[in-house]
């Protein structure tokens, strides 16, 4: 389990990321979503305890950041945004380096490598140089890294930059799978529908300032004071809008192109059923009826102002 | 290094060594109608080519080969990835010099078949040979450990190597300069026939340090061992300061690092009255009347062993406004970050170093049997206190002054440059000599010199001079650090507002 708890970071009279607080268990995929500088990457470096926080703290499995750093590099995989591989070096012998690294027993590297380029699909390329991938495989090849030692937690910075689309749906793939291998994982990512299609929970970030985190539903309930519905006819819209207007419940309706009118409610979904019901009652020839969904880019638009520190 | 290169590159240094070995050859030995005596002589001499050249080889080789290390990681993004590992930064450091390391043993190797001919012929003995390659490890270790240091600080591979040769060159002179000053006991200059283990220090004057050994009370020490010793404490220095680069955050590297400087600077003060107080007039001819007074070592030691301070000090003092908090102003004396790095324990860092550096000096003259200082050598010691409060008071201004902790220590290296030898550069241009100096020439003398900070240095007999020059220089540093709280109070309203 990882508890950050209220950590903050300040350069000075500038404070990078301002107590960010927020508790995950295993199997949570945690989207950091933010405009650049926003703190997201520095709150990731400070878990992986590669910056000091000027004040807070980040608890992973009982390991503190600032009291035992040295257990809790052992139980994360950092993915930072850049690749940073070495050249001349075959992929097998990168991960062999990294496994070293963490301390992995050598007898059981081989092993370990073939299943973490087999997760990755990567096993064909175990004697390319690294220097030959592709991104979309570097990116993986990074991932596999993270993976060698079987960390509790992944921090993953903007994995899926620069990525065609392809490659971006089969590491988004991966990351859902590690999330049901019972891993944490942070993902940061300026892609917003990606991050919603797999994360189960994530945190918005601005200045510094963890505006809301929690499930993605439960942030777009929040934030959501009114359904918004679109009814289609073959009557006048500006009609339709204006007979709309006066049910209960209704907050708004306005005609939005020529044949639709798109309505702000405030019922559930009982008093919706009731909305077409009197709709169609008044005669009105209705052919298509629909809720627009918010997002978590129409979430995080409405509570950003894009401010940077 | 991997695939053909390397393969290349060695080749093509036997070659070039073989090349070299078969001309001195044709040209001195192969030579017909040669005595036997000549002949010797002539290998003797093949045998010491040889030698130099691999010690200048071993100057540029291992620098070269190491000055990149860390900044290459850094560059390709790689450190951060292995720094996110639960590495310590002195396991990555040594691996990496082993690594660098292996390969300036490899030269030396490759040597070997060269060198081996002179052995064969008669010029030199294996135990000459072996020696001498040894000493020249010794300095590669030297040379490697210090490129490491400088790959930690820089963030461009080719300036990490444009520095390293820097520093090489600094250090080939400086050694050089103390080699040559033991050279005159080997000839039976000084007061023994023993040269301090100084000579070993120098890859040009290995020949001369080969055989060599110091007397240590009666016991007659190598001055191998002696180097090999000195080798180990400047490595552990220089990597050190380079884990410290590496892990900022590390309060025990931080700490460990401070603790070294500590010892570091009492054994040099306790080591300079040792070594040059029985032999030094012998050596330079003086007479015994102006042999030192073993007393004024109390004080002029002391006030030499932070002359180094004075040169690192643009290091010390200054701190950035960017990057961690670390650097950030944490207080302004404070005994409880004394070790920690921050600016809070700067200045009671410094004066504990100049305190252990008089220490040393103290208890080394002591040992040597020198007298113990009188009463009023006391107020001359407000000189390097002063000394230490103006440079910390001029780096705390300038890092306030400066965005940059670069830019800080930039011009603080440059302001204690135009300190240091703008006095006597005007003085020289205008051919002028210090008023206390009596001279025969008609050079006019000039009290200007007394606005040079380190004229109590050479005035040694004026203490009351350096008393006055410690008051007005605490004074001066504590306005500078005044001027700097100000500097810093504004600057951080201004981002506020902005903000």
């Amino acid at each position: 389990m990882l508890e950050v708890k209220s950590l903050r970071k300040e350069y000075g009279p500038l404070t990078a990321v301002k107590g960010v607080s927020f508790s995950l268990n295993p199997g949570d995929i945690f989207g950091f979503i933010g405009s650049n500088g926003a703190g997201k990457t520095t709150t990731i470096k400070m878990i992986a305890t590669l910056l000091e926080p000027t004040s807070g703290t980040a608890v992973l499995n009982g390991a503190d950041i600032l009291g035992d750093p040295m257990e809790v590099r052992r139980q994360i995989g950092y993915m930072p945004d850049f690749f940073g591989l070495y050249d001349e070096v075959r992929v097998w012998e990168y991960l062999d380096f990294f496994a070293a690294l963490y301390r992995v027993p050598s007898v059981d590297r081989p092993g370990i490598i073939d299943n973490v380029l087999e997760l990755t699909d990567l096993t064909v390329k175990k004697g390319a140089f690294v220097q030959s991938l592709s991104r979309g495989m570097q990116q993986r090849l990074c991932l596999a890294r993270c993976l060698v030692h079987d960390p509790a937690l992944l921090l993953l910075d903007e994995p899926a930059s620069g990525l065609d689309p392809r490659a971006r749906a089969e590491l988004k793939e991966l990351i859902a799978e590690l999330g049901r291998m019972g891993k944490i994982v942070i993902v940061s990512s300026h892609i917003l529908p990606e991050l919603a299609d797999f994360c189960n929970s994530v945190g918005i970030i601005e200045r510094g300032e963890l505006l809301a985190c929690g499930p993605v539903e439960d942030i777009i309930q929040s934030l959501q004071t009114a359904r918004c519905l679109m009814l289609k006819s073959l009557s006048d819209p500006v009609e339709l809008a204006a007979f709309i207007e006066r049910l209960p419940l209704v907050q708004s309706a306005r005609s939005h192109d020529a044949t639709s009118v798109a309505v702000e409610f405030l019922g559930g979904l009982e008093e919706q059923a009731d909305l077409l019901d009197a709709v169609i009652r008044q005669g009105y020839r209705v052919v298509g009826y629909s809720e627009e969904l918010v997002d978590l880019e129409d979430v995080f638009l409405r509570l950003t102002t894009g401010a940077v520190n | 290094m991997r695939g053909s290169k390397p393969f290349w590159i060695f080749t093509a240094y036997v070659l070039c060594l073989c090349f070299i070995g078969v001309w001195t050859y044709w040209t001195s030995i192969g030579r017909e109608g040669l005595s036997l005596s000549s002949a010797q002589s002539e290998l003797t001499g093949f045998f010491n080519s040889l030698i130099i050249m691999l010690g200048a080889a071993i100057c540029v080789i291992s620098p070269a080969l190491t000055a990149t290390a860390i900044v290459a990681e850094r560059q390709r993004l790689s450190l951060d990835l292995v720094l996110s590992a639960p590495v310590e930064p002195k396991y990555l450091l040594v691996g990496k010099m082993i690594s660098s390391y292996r390969y300036t043993w490899m030269l030396l190797i490759l040597a070997l078949p060269i060198v081996a001919m002179s052995v064969v012929l008669g010029g030199a003995t294996w135990k000459d040979v072996f020696s001498c390659f040894l000493l020249l490890s010794f300095h590669a270790m030297i040379f490697t450990s210090m490129a490491l240091l400088i790959s930690t600080f820089v963030n461009k591979p080719a300036a990490a190597v444009i520095y390293s040769f820097i520093g090489v060159a600094i250090y080939v002179v400086a050694s050089s300069m103390l080699a040559a000053t033991a050279l005159p006991f080997s000839f039976g200059g000084g007061a023994s026939t023993h040269p301090p283990f100084t000579i070993a220090l120098s890859p040009f004057f290995v020949l001369q340090a080969v055989n060599s050994s110091m007397l240590i009370g009666s016991v007659e020490v190598p001055n191998w061992l002696l180097a090999g010793v000195f080798t180990l404490l400047l490595c552990r220095l220089f990597l050190l300061g380079a884990a410290v680069n590496l892990a900022p955050l590390d309060k025990r590297i931080s700490a460990n690092l401070r603790l070294t400087g500590l010892l570091y600077t009492f054994g040099l003060g306790a080591l300079i009255p040792y070594s040059i107080h029985p032999a030094m007039p012998a050596v330079v001819g003086a007479s015994p009347e102006l042999a030192p007074d073993p007393s004024l070592y109390v004080l002029n030691i002391g006030l030499g062993s932070i002359c180094w301070l004075f040169l690192g000090s643009w290091m010390l003092f200054t701190y950035g406004r960017t990057g961690s908090r670390r650097f950030w102003p944490n207080g302004h004396f404070s005994l409880r970050h004394t070790l920690d790095g921050t600016p809070a324990g700067q200045l009671p860092y410094a004066l504990l170093l100049v305190g252990s550096g008089l220490l040393g000096a103290y208890l080394g003259n002591r040992w040597v049997g020198g007298d113990a200082p009188s009463d009023s050598y006391a107020p001359g010691l407000l000189w390097p206190v002063g000394f230490v409060v103006l440079a910390w008071g001029l780096g705390h201004l300038l890092s306030a002054a400066c965005r940059e902790m670069k830019s800080a220590r930039a011009f603080h290296f440059c302001a204690e440059m135009v300190i240091f030898f703008g006095i006597p550069l005007l003085m020289s241009v205008a051919r002028t000599a210090p008023s206390w100096v009596k001279t025969d020439s008609d050079m006019p003398t000039s009290g200007l010199w007394y606005l040079w900070p380190f004229a109590p240095l050479i005035d040694r007999g004026q203490f009351w001079l350096a008393w006055a020059y410690g008051v007005v220089m605490i004074c001066i540093g504590l306005w500078f650090k005044l001027w700097a709280v100000n500097l810093e109070g504004r600057r951080a309203r201004e981002l506020s507002y902005a903000g």
